[in-house]
């Protein structure tokens, strides 16, 4: 097998992981996770040519259900409200921003708020989603969309929007 | 982690021996009858010119047929391509093709080195850093000094994060300044790679090196734990060649 | 999506840096970039020179094939030993700049990456050769490919040659001497034109169908030797 030309994967490592990491809330078990993935990958994946991305998320979604309902694991509160740390050069406006983002979060769907991580913080391309979730990439940026515009109500809502672009 | 070589040798070319006939019963070799065994951290391979380190090394790169003898790095042969996956080699010159910068000669070797496009531009922006050329990556390389292309020459051996380095005189022609930046940036590689370095600049293995190896005329005359208790390694050095010289007289004798 | 919203996004859902990335990749044998990525990335590293000899020759054989001369076809092949120029030059040219060494050790050796250049470069020389081919026509339907033969000969000449010069003479007295054997080969094909008008007819085509298949057999042994000679060793004390 061989490496696609537009695939660093030591860079989806760390995306996997973080993507992990939102369903396990457990450092260790996302690391261990990632790693599966990655064994799995380079054991059985055949020439991915295009499609390395989806079978990576695929792939580390399965072992995350998996992982979650073993016996023993409970069940982690969705939205850990705790953060990353703050950045300690943060204004008082950036914080605030950032806790009423993280409320306006919690107002959507638990996918909505999984398909804002993969395509901004992750930087998944649409087709990619679009695999993932088994629909179009024109339904996953409708949806995106969608989710964007509440979350950017509920802030409102609260008095804070993000200036300019 | 282990680099095996075994009875490692490289005769010279047999030039002209027909006119030495069977007198010649030593023939003269470049490496001669050499084994080590080294795992993780930073050999010192310490001999004046013409002692054979760079022949030693080109053949631990595969760039060298020995005559005799073998080469293993954790199982795999020299001549694999799965040994050369994992070996990064800094020679002691090196040329580039016409108009490259720093930063695509990285590139290209990225590319050699079989890495993604994705890959190589993040390694090259990395290693950049690590040694310090971000400023001057998309200049020529044939404005750099003898300094900078060195650092280039081991962001290049970095590439794919090898776990065998081989850098022949690292250190030669660059400022006191610059040896003590080389002498740091190696000393970290040798924690998770097996970094063979030669030098005749006694100094860089007193700062850097784990182990030392001397070698004098292809053979080698000292293997061993570079100690400060051992006192100046000038002296040290000196006097191996003293006991190695002795030695071989011994032995023609017989 | 506002720049400082990414930024909050990014904070919100961060996690702590994995540890094992390092240990676990380099535990790994990652895989290398495949075989055609490896030869098409080499594409954009084929030396300018060869583009520049490839544009000239074209452009002149243009040239001569607007003016439709009698004698274009032997134009043409004399041509072509300039074409063969740059398979021999490019071939050379990682010991010509000194990067042989380096390139040796990475792990698509010097071996594949001679045999890529030669592949680009071959495919270029070849759509030349065809171009020139289309040129001149076809004149001759009792004989298909005859022009093909008289176009190929002088070519395969002057690329035995040059391979053979440039594993002997590295760098650019290397070069400098293929392009003399160029000037060379193209040289005695237009005086022996003129004086010996007999080999350029019809009569003497076995002749050069003959030469033809030497100077084939030739091309390969002297891209075996050239190859081998990178796998062996380059580098005698």
């Amino acid at each position: 097998m061989s490496m696609e030309w537009s695939v660093d994967l030591e860079e989806e490592y760390d995306k996997i992981y973080r993507y992990c990491y939102r369903k396990l809330r457990s450092r260790e078990a996302a690391e261990d996770v990632t790693q599966e993935t990655f064994l799995r990958y380079f054991r059985t994946a055949p020439d991915c040519r295009g499609r390395t991305l989806p079978w990576l998320y695929t792939v580390a979604r399965n072992l995350c259900m998996d992982e979650l309902r073993r016996p023993g694991t409970e069940a982690l509160p969705e939205e850990s409200g705790m953060a990353g740390p703050a950045d300690g050069m943060g204004e008082a406006d950036r914080v605030l921003e950032r806790l009423t983002m993280e409320r306006a979060l919690g107002a959507l769907s638990e996918q909505e708020r999984e398909m804002i991580f993969l395509r901004y913080v992750n930087e998944t391309p649409l087709a990619v989603l679009g695999s993932l979730y088994g629909i179009s990439r024109f339904a996953v940026h409708r949806r995106l969309q969608k989710a964007l515009w509440r979350m950017r109500r509920e802030m409102d809502g609260e008095g804070v929007n993000f200036p300019g672009s | 982690m282990e680099l095996v070589i075994k009875n490692l040798t490289r005769q010279y070319p047999d030039r002209g021996s027909w006119k030495a006939g069977k007198q010649e019963k030593k023939k003269k070799a470049a490496v001669d009858d050499i084994s080590l065994r080294l795992q993780e951290g930073v050999y010192g391979l310490l001999g004046e010119n013409g002692a054979g380190k760079t022949t030693l090394m080109r053949m631990i790169c595969g760039i060298l047929q020995p005559t005799e003898g073998s080469v293993t790095f954790d199982g795999m042969d020299v001549a694999t391509e799965e040994y050369r996956a994992q070996l990064g080699y800094l020679p002691q010159d090196f040329g580039y093709y016409p108009n490259f910068t720093g930063y695509s000669f990285l590139l290209y070797m990225a590319a050699l080195k079989g890495l993604s496009r994705a890959q190589a531009r993040r390694r090259t922006k990395e290693l950049l850093r690590l040694v310090s050329l971000e400023d001057v990556a998309k200049k020529k390389i044939k404005a750099y000094s003898g300094g900078m292309k060195q650092r280039l020459g081991i962001a290049q051996a970095l590439l794919n994060d090898p776990k065998l380095l081989i850098l022949d005189e690292p250190t030669a022609g660059l400022d006191p300044k610059e040896r003590v930046r080389f002498r740091e940036l190696i000393a970290g590689l040798g924690k998770d790679a097996v970094v063979l370095l030669s030098t005749h600049i006694v100094g860089d293995i007193e700062h850097i090196a784990d182990k030392v190896l001397m070698m004098k005329k292809g053979r080698l005359i000292y293997e061993g734990k570079w100690d400060a208790q051992k006192g100046d390694l000038e002296a040290f050095y000196l006097r191996q060649f003293e006991n190695a010289r002795e030695e071989s007289e011994e032995a023609w004798k017989q | 999506m506002k720049r400082r919203e990414k930024e909050a996004l990014r904070e919100i859902f961060a996690a702590p840096a994995p540890c094992g990335k390092r240990d676990f990749f380099r535990k790994m044998n990652l895989p290398a970039i495949s075989q055609r990525e490896f030869v098409l990335r080499q594409v954009g590293y084929v030396g300018k020179s060869v583009w520049e000899v490839s544009a000239a020759v074209l452009i002149l054989a243009l040239l001569e094939a607007r003016r439709q001369s009698q004698d274009m076809l032997w134009i043409l092949s004399a041509l072509t030993p300039f074409v063969a120029l740059t398979i021999a030059t490019e071939s050379g040219r990682s010991e010509a700049c000194g990067m042989a060494e380096l390139e040796m050790t990475a792990r698509f050796s010097l071996k594949s990456l001679v045999l890529a250049r030669m592949e680009i470069v071959g495919m270029m020389n070849l759509l030349l050769l065809c171009s020139f081919f289309i040129f001149t026509g076809q004149r001759s339907a009792a004989m298909p490919g005859r022009d093909g033969v008289y176009l190929l000969t002088p070519y395969l000449l002057t690329a035995d040659c040059g391979l053979w010069i440039v594993r002997r003479v590295r760098g650019r007295e290397g070069n400098y001497i293929c392009f003399g054997a160029a000037v060379l080969v193209s040289a005695i094909e237009l005086l022996l034109r003129q004086n010996i008008p007999f080999l350029f007819g019809a009569e003497a085509f076995w002749g050069w169908f003959v030469a033809l298949v030497v100077f084939m057999a030739g091309f390969g042994l002297q891209m075996k030797l050239f190859v081998g000679h990178y796998t062996v060793s380059a580098y005698e004390i």
